[in-house]
């Protein structure tokens, strides 16, 4: 056999060869991954995966609700028991707020009126956007959620975002065009400074493994007590004063230590969220 | 053909699985419909479909994923080829039903390299938010598992009826060529 014919021979097994490798794919597809990564930082795929969230986002909104019906009423067969003695206590709850909320127009007239006597200016309301939430982060490991207003609707990373009854949710780390995530309080990641209504002891909330919040560096002076709500301080930029977060649960404090710390249990419901508000 | 429409029902389950499934909790954890139907794919030896599958459904979970672009992409596809390594030297001569098992072994891989992969990313510095593991967590992770795999023995009866269906148009189009 001529060299030639030798060499094309060898040429033509290892094309076979790489032809068909069952690597071939697995090669292709992480160049692709690759490349992509590179086209993602440069900036370059953004307009794309806009336009595919945007494109999707109605139906996955659709999908999200209905995966939350679903996952609520078999939780709902789940606890049927319970749901009476729920029921006493909530209705029991709902009376008490009645007369807080009586007494509470009653100080809101009051302070209205002795703001003007002394010149304070008038609180602006919160102004919000409302957003669908589109599904949450496809890791379990980090808490966060996507929604489907972004850049273009006025939202801006670091602002709140709050639910329909104005609890705390989290702040929106990632915005793209028409699409932000939002990173929940209760992400071991998420931080906020937030102050204690009856006491007025200052600290700061950080999540603990998606489960509950932890007040830390509390004034040992500070006499924070169990049930005691904790709002936003608003020390952070564009964090306004006030936002509701939770109610503490439980206090550790030591004597020795120069900081108290509490647990917090958000009062956000972070199980059914449907429709965000994010703070403008 | 093939590959396409197993490219596209890839980009359909990830989307499902970014919207239904992650907020569908049994017992508290979730199904992972992607991740069973990349095993589905392997386990009924479609290794190729599998890889691009991988890559199809993992760029969906990314473009919403926190964390840095790309890793739920190469995570899928080193499970992808892990598990066929494993089916390989392990499974080879057990029945299709025995290999569903498989399912259980790569749902807690899957979460303790994508740990490990990001707890790495975080300390060198390239990942800004920390991935926390939690008993709770490592609880959800093995419900999972079993969830999966309880899925997996479903779609592999599915799998095996469209190749049946796809090999049988292929079949008839060649002897019509012909």
């Amino acid at each position: 056999m001529s060299p030639v014919n030798t060499r094309q021979n060898l040429s033509k097994k290892c094309m076979t060869r790489i032809g068909d490798d069952k690597l071939t794919p697995l090669i292709i597809s992480v160049s692709v991954v690759v490349a992509l990564f590179v086209l993602h930082v440069v900036g370059v795929l953004r307009p794309v995966e806009s336009f595919i969230v945007s494109t999707a986002s109605p139906v996955q909104n659709f999908l999200f609700v209905k995966a939350q019906n679903i996952s609520g009423s078999l939780s709902l067969i789940g606890s049927l028991k319970s749901v009476a003695e729920e029921n006493t206590t909530l209705e029991k709850k709902v009376g008490e707020l009645e007369s807080e909320m009586a007494h509470l127009k009653e100080v809101e007239r009051e302070n209205e009126l002795l703001r003007k006597q002394i010149g304070f200016a008038k609180n602006e309301p919160v102004e919000t956007i409302p957003a669908l939430v589109v599904g949450l982060d496809p890791t379990s490991l980090v808490q966060s959620l996507n929604v489907d207003k972004g850049v273009k609707d006025g939202v801006q990373i670091g602002r709140p975002v709050i639910d329909s009854s104005g609890a705390m949710l989290g702040k929106i780390v990632k915005a793209d065009d028409r699409s932000s995530s939002v990173l929940l309080l209760t992400d071991s990641n998420s931080s906020v400074v937030g102050i204690t209504q009856d006491s007025r002891a200052t600290g700061v909330l950080n999540g603990e493994h998606g489960l509950a919040l932890t007040m830390s560096t509390i004034p040992q002076d500070k006499d924070v007590k169990s049930g005691e709500r904790v709002v936003t301080a608003g020390m952070e930029k564009g964090m306004p004063k006030g936002l509701l977060i939770g109610e503490i649960a439980e206090i550790k404090a030591h004597d020795n230590e120069l900081f108290k710390e509490a647990k917090v249990s958000p009062l956000g419901d972070f199980k059914a969220i449907e429709m965000v508000f994010i703070v403008k | 053909m093939k590959t396409y429409f197993y490219c596209a029902l890839a980009v359909l389950l990830a989307f499902i699985q970014l919207s239904f499934f992650s907020s569908f909790y049994i017992f508290g954890a979730t199904v992972s419909i992607v991740l069973v139907m990349l095993l589905a794919l392997i386990i009924t030896k479609d290794t190729r479909n599998a890889y691009f599958c991988a890559l199809a459904s993992g760029l969906v979970l990314d473009m919403h994923s926190e964390l840095f672009f790309g890793h739920i992409t190469l995570l899928l596809l080193l499970v992808v080829f892990l598990s066929t390594l494993i089916l390989k030297i392990f499974l080879e001569h057990s029945t299709i039903f025995a290999k569903v098992a498989l399912s259980f072994i790569a749902t807690i891989g899957f979460a303790l390299l994508q740990y490990v992969f990001l707890y790495g990313l975080h300390v060198v510095g390239v990942v800004g938010l920390k991935p926390i593991l939690t008993f709770e967590g490592i609880v959800d992770v093995f419900i999972s598992a079993i969830l999966n795999t309880l899925v997996l023995f479903l779609v592999v009866k599915g799998i095996l009826f469209f190749n049946m269906y796809f090999d049988k148009r292929e079949y008839r189009s060649n002897s019509f060529i012909s």
